[in-house]
């Protein structure tokens, strides 16, 4: 302890490192048969603030056998001390060597956090490839939404679950307690573990490529199954929930309680991951998230309450929750926020009911500035309904109004944009006391969605369209913020990445690539040297793709079936709207079962 | 007040909520906690113990409560003071060992008191230090302990937020013990306050021709009797 207070020092922000936080759980070390450390490859304020993450702590914790803890990627100060020092990462609850456990599962949900994957094992002292550790190393699991594509990162884990972990995850310890007590070796156990649905082992598979391209993924063994189905829970109602979540000491990016009320979003956005992934649409009844929110509140004493979903709007009776949860949270002082809100009227009566008197700002994601795009990627808004929402908004007195876009987007040329300019003066023309904030991502093709065939824009298109944006705005009601491109660009080349981008990866790091998520510490110049070096071609990862090309992820399956993305990205080109999916009134049939 | 401490802490508290004062230590690795941390931190404990903590008027109502003059990051302290106010009367201890409940080992309320007549900002007298340090020229050390001791006045220069100041060391140190323990040094300043303006522990070492490397710092704040 006094070796780390030495270390803590000597570091910016030593509150990250130092555990102590209201509902943690320390167990006896010696008391229970399986140790994880729970990690996630970003900063602290990053990792504690997704709900997944505590759900896993929570999952885990929960079972009398089991004992799990929290590692994070170091700050970089931090880190240069551990290697100086020579002195391994440690878990945040007991500050024990992160090798001592038996797991080392990762929860992963952004592909730039990926290199902090490494600084973890690596710290750990821990080989990275997965090919280098016998038994005696933790196992090293991962899991998260973006390990759906799973191969560039392939090299480094020995098992990946694809899926929500509720239910697979007693199973997974189940086997893996039974084979700690056989002492076979790692193969006997993979054979067992890839029994369970979900369950994704990529050492068994071995990946072909032919002219610069992914071919095919082989198994390895006869026993390796060909096809990894997504497991998902169908019961969202019995889930656990973590109701005693941890309580940050310090301030983290979402400081405020989470519950999830919806998983899943019947709107089919052509563009949206989640959207795809988390299919079927499922909730939790008003009397449950009633529960949750009171247990929160007590255990937790949170100002605010994030009610947690993909389309808050669609949540049936959405009125009838808030006004319960005012009800039972009369002079409590509780905030409760909704995110993702559509921009229509109907929002704006819920947003009423969440600020009472207060009106800071809403958030609309429109994403494209015309109709004809929004029409291409679904996202079902008409102009008319968009500006009658904003005229009854500013009416009732926000002024604050924040717009979400994607550039970059398939079909999208200079016209839209130019219109997407005209949009917004209309905007403020209608209220002249208005403040826009603008922001621009850059559309990335994501695996498993009906856009993931396209191409990721180039860099002059995309900048040539910023600068469209930029001069076309010019106004003291706006202001506008852009996603980096250099950021989008290694998104774009890891969301639908091979196993070749483990070795790129590997040596991105080496060279000293840290935390690309964060534009202060993204040196894109490193990655381009490596491609480079290695004669790799990053286009073939940015490009459009063929139909018929096989893709580095075709062996997972989220239960959305090819043929039905493929149509959906006709009726793209067509500018053709799919209606809300509702089960047993409006069905698409994308594949997806509502029933287990 | 200086730049040195934001007035953000201060909450001017109104007659018909009760007013408790409350000290605490911490140690060990919460000594980490920012200041600004530590509001967030205390204001959801006390939510959760279930005290009938009184909240400000506005758009964005906070927990009555105000901490006196910030800690610095990396320091332990054996007493630091915060002012709370409920809505409704209860037993001091109550509030105490409620509050407690909700916090971790190494920062817990050891006193109260209620209805403090001042604000803590003028209620505090001054703030003791145990400086523990390692010396490297003992000699040319106890020379300069013996000439600040015969000294009147010994300027310093402190930063003070954007400003750098001069301020007299001999007017706020009104007591030093020096003690030997291996071959560490062990000095204890009783500092006191003058005109809202405090010295930090580690400023003392600014009158050294060589510098003590400082291995730990604890501070207490002391009130006004």
């Amino acid at each position: 302890m006094k070796d780390l207070e030495l270390i803590l020092n000597e570091v910016e922000k030593p509150s990250r490192y130092i555990g102590n936080e209201h509902n943690i759980v320390i167990k006896d070390w010696n008391k229970v048969k399986l140790k994880v450390a729970l990690a996630f490859p970003d900063l602290y304020e990053i990792g504690m603030s997704h709900l997944g993450f505590q759900i896993i702590y929570y999952l885990l914790n929960n079972r009398e056998d089991t004992l799990c803890e929290r590692v994070f990627a170091p700050g970089i100060d931090l880190e240069n001390l551990l290697r100086d020092r020579k002195l391994p990462l440690f878990s945040l609850e007991t500050k024990r060597p992160i090798n001592n456990f038996d797991w080392l599962a990762f929860s992963l949900s952004y592909e730039l956090t990926y290199s902090g994957i490494l600084t973890i094992l690596n710290l750990s002292h821990i080989p990275i490839f997965s090919k280098n550790r016998d038994e005696s190393y933790p196992l090293i699991i991962a899991g998260g939404p973006t390990v759906l594509n799973p191969e560039p990162i392939a090299d480094f884990f020995d098992v990946i679950f694809i899926g929500e972990a509720e239910e697979a995850l007693n199973e997974i310890i189940d086997v893996y307690l039974e084979w700690k007590e056989s002492k076979e070796n790692k193969t006997q156990l993979f054979k067992e573990l890839i029994k369970i649905k979900g369950i994704y082992i990529p050492s068994l598979y071995k990946a072909i490529y032919e002219k610069d391209k992914f071919k095919e993924l082989i198994p390895l063994y006869p026993w390796a199954p060909t096809k990894i189905s997504r497991r998902i829970v169908y019961d969202l109602e019995k889930a656990p929930f973590p109701t005693r979540p941890i309580v940050t000491i310090q301030q983290v990016a979402h400081d405020r309680g989470s519950i999830e009320i919806m998983r899943g979003c019947q709107r089919s956005c052509r563009f949206c991951f989640a959207g795809y992934i988390y299919r079927p649409k499922r909730y939790r009844s008003i009397e449950t998230i009633r529960k949750y929110a009171k247990e929160m509140f007590e255990n937790t004493g949170y100002e605010e309450i994030s009610l947690l979903s993909l389309s808050t709007n669609d949540y049936p009776n959405i009125e009838k929750l808030l006004d319960a949860l005012n009800h039972d949270f009369e002079g409590k002082y509780v905030n409760f926020s909704l995110p993702s809100l559509r921009a229509d009227k109907f929002s704006l009566e819920l947003a009423e009911k969440v600020e009472k008197n207060r009106k800071a700002s809403l958030t609309f994601a429109i994403e494209a500035g015309t109709e004809r795009l929004r029409k291409v990627i679904n996202k079902n808004l008409r102009e008319e309904e968009f500006f009658k929402t904003l005229d009854v908004a500013f009416s009732k007195g926000w002024n604050n109004i924040k717009l979400y876009f994607m550039i970059g987007l398939p079909t999208e040329t200079d016209e839209d944009i130019y219109e997407t300019v005209d949009l917004i003066k209309k905007i403020i023309k209608l209220n002249r006391r208005s403040k826009i904030h603008l922001s621009f991502s850059i559309f990335v093709p994501k695996p498993h969605t009906s856009f993931q065939w396209e191409k990721f824009e180039d860099r002059e298109i995309i900048e040539r369209r910023k600068s469209i944006l930029r001069k076309g705005l010019k106004s003291k009601n706006i202001s506008i913020d852009f996603h980096d491109y250099n950021m989008s660009y290694l998104e774009a080349i890891f969301s639908r990445g091979d196993r070749r981008l483990s070795d790129i990866l590997n040596l991105a790091w080496q060279m000293g690539s840290r935390f690309e998520s964060w534009t202060e510490f993204l040196k894109i110049d490193i990655w381009e040297r490596i491609f480079n070096d290695l004669n790799i071609d990053p286009q073939w990862y940015i490009e459009e793709k063929s139909l018929d090309e096989p893709l580095p992820w075709d062996h997972i399956s989220c239960g959305v079936s090819k043929s039905y993305l493929i149509k959906e990205r006709e009726k793209a080109y067509k500018g053709e709207e799919t209606p809300p999916c509702e089960w047993g009134i409006s069905c698409d049939f994308c594949g997806v079962s509502h029933y287990g | 007040m200086n730049g040195e401490y934001p007035v953000i802490f201060v909450e001017y508290l109104t007659m018909d909520k009760i007013v408790y004062r409350l000290a605490f230590y911490k140690k060990g690795l919460l000594k980490y906690i920012s200041s600004i941390d530590m509001l967030n931190f205390m204001s959801r404990a006390l939510r959760r113990s279930g005290l009938p903590v009184a909240y400000s008027q506005g758009y964005n109502p906070r927990p009555l409560i105000s901490l006196g003059l910030p800690c610095p990051v990396g320091i332990e302290s054996k007493k630091e003071w915060l002012d709370i106010s409920l809505s409704y009367y209860i037993e001091k201890g109550d509030v105490l060992n409620k509050w407690n409940k909700e916090l971790p080992k190494d920062l817990q309320f050891f006193d109260v008191m209620e209805s403090p007549k001042s604000s803590l900002i003028n209620d505090t007298y001054g703030i003791n230090y145990e400086l523990e340090i390692f010396v490297v020229d003992e000699i040319s050390f106890l020379e300069d302990i013996e000439r600040f001791e015969k000294s009147n006045e010994v300027y310093i220069l402190v930063r003070r937020g954007e400003k750098i100041k001069e301020i007299d060391l001999k007017r706020h140190i009104y007591n030093m013990k020096i003690e030997k323990r291996d071959n560490k040094y062990n000095i204890e300043l009783k500092t006191k306050k003058i005109e809202d303006s405090i010295i930090r522990g580690e400023e003392f070492l600014e009158i050294f021709t060589y510098k003590p490397l400082l291995i730990n710092q604890i501070r207490e704040v002391i009130l006004n009797v």
